[in-house]
């Protein structure tokens, strides 16, 4: 028996190599953005300002990211009209009637996504930019774009609108996050790693920008009821501009 | 009387220790450590993966005892290991450390491919990615307790006594590794290691 289990236990010859593996899965965020350098929207005829002037696909967005993610885009200017929260006044036209107001609001600026928000079970006010742009005699707020009132890029809340994913870490799929992923595998045309966005200004005549609201689509933000009857949008040359994020889910 | 008989015993039982020797010399040759960093730093590589061919190279030499046993045979495994004693799961990688916020699930074992070639394809897996499924897995190169199957046949399942001096092709294994993460997995750094386990046959 004593020898049975020596000749067991001690034996048998063996030799041993090892290789340890070691990964390093560093976290991507990637955001390409096929774009014009600079959308303009000249409103030089009367019908521009009552049909307002779309560029369709103007932005197309890209997204891989190795995490779950949110996108979301945001109005901001360099606040010389007084507040961050309005486009910069850079030539004004015509004899500055009292009335004429060059205080116009980011949120006049409407954007739609070619592809709903599929992460945004958790919202709780207007989720996305995927609504159809409304007739111009009808007010909506469905598309206007988010923006901060000090112009910062501070992020949307639940009560606001995201491209992809939402405000909140449920860690619920569907709810506020975006899985992650990349447009070059999660391809075809309803793929919740590409976007194109439509681009649309509408006037309204008088230039009121009836379309124009606040961050979550409660508040009108349209000149008149911004600064009264009888205001409308002064003529002149603006400029802001709209940022994208992509971020981690959070 | 008595004295003698234990001498017998004991003379027997060194017998039947060295008895089960069938081998003079097991051994991989060189068999230090390596380590392998793999690095995922844009999509491109987390789609398409990394594939690291000969991460390192298997040299067998097995000989036989100055008084040949014609039982002298071998087999080659695979082991994986995650430090699972420290609390890692069964099937997972081991985490070193986590980027961002981690919320997602860490790598699982079965990302890593492993595949193991030599020129006379000698392991029925010759050639071929495998994966482990979990620390428990245990992946055969050449199987053990087959029949022998001597050096210089060039053929499935070389397992007799030989060297990677004389007999390159069947006594050498290129190692080769494979990993496609996809979007699917935590950010971090993660430690995998694979353990050549090389045995005469008893």
């Amino acid at each position: 028996m004593i020898a049975g289990v020596f000749g067991t236990t001690n034996a048998q010859l063996i030799d041993e190599k090892d290789v340890t593996v070691t990964m390093d899965l560093q976290p991507v965020l990637q955001l390409d953005m096929t774009t014009a350098n600079q959308l303009e929207f000249v409103f030089d005829d009367i019908n521009e300002y009552y049909a307002g002037i779309t560029n369709y696909a103007a932005t197309i967005l890209k997204v891989s990211s190795t995490v779950s993610w949110d996108l979301y885009a945001v109005g901001r200017s360099s606040g010389s009209s007084g507040s961050g929260g309005f486009w910069d006044q850079q030539i004004d036209y015509g004899s500055d009637n009292t009335n004429a107001i060059d205080q116009l609001p980011l949120s006049l600026l409407e954007l739609r996504q070619s592809q709903p928000n599929s992460g945004a079970g958790a919202a709780t006010g207007i989720s996305d930019y995927s609504a159809a742009f409304s007739p111009n005699q009808s007010v909506s707020a469905g598309n206007s774009l988010f923006t901060n009132p000090d112009g910062s890029i501070t992020a949307p809340t639940a009560a606001d609108k995201y491209i992809g994913g939402h405000a909140g870490t449920s860690g619920v799929a569907g709810d506020d996050f975006m899985p992650g992923g990349s447009y070059m595998t999660q391809t075809g045309t309803t793929s919740d790693y590409y976007y194109a966005m439509d681009y649309r200004i509408l006037p309204g005549l008088p230039a009121i920008f009836p379309n124009a609201h606040s961050a979550d689509g409660t508040v009108a933000e349209d000149i008149v009821t911004t600064n009264g009857a009888g205001t409308y949008a002064e003529p002149g040359v603006y400029t802001m501009y709209v940022q994208y994020v992509l971020l981690e889910d959070q | 009387m008595v004295k003698k008989l234990v001498s017998l015993m004991f003379v027997l039982c060194c017998n039947c220790i060295t008895a089960q020797v069938h081998c003079g010399l097991v051994s991989i040759v060189p068999n230090s450590s390596v380590n392998q960093i793999v690095v995922f730093d844009d999509t491109t590589k987390y789609i398409g993966g990394i594939t690291i061919n000969s991460v390192t190279k298997l040299r067998v030499k097995v000989e036989d005892k100055t008084i040949v046993d014609p039982l002298c045979s071998w087999n080659l495994k695979m082991f994986i290991e995650n430090n699972s004693g420290a609390g890692t799961p069964i099937d997972e990688w081991e985490e070193i450390t986590n980027y961002g916020n981690g919320a997602g699930k860490n790598p699982t074992i079965d990302l890593l491919q492993v595949r193991v070639r030599n020129s006379c394809s000698t392991s029925p897996a010759d050639n071929t990615f495998r994966n482990f499924n979990d620390a428990n897995d245990i992946l055969d190169i050449i199987t053990d307790m087959l029949p022998i199957t001597n050096a210089g046949s060039c053929t499935l399942n070389v397992n007799g006594p030989g060297s990677y001096l004389t007999n390159y092709d069947e006594f050498n294994f290129d190692i080769d590794i494979r990993l496609r993460p996809g979007a699917r997995f935590n950010p971090g750094i993660y430690n995998l290691n694979i353990r050549f386990r090389l045995e005469e046959n008893i």
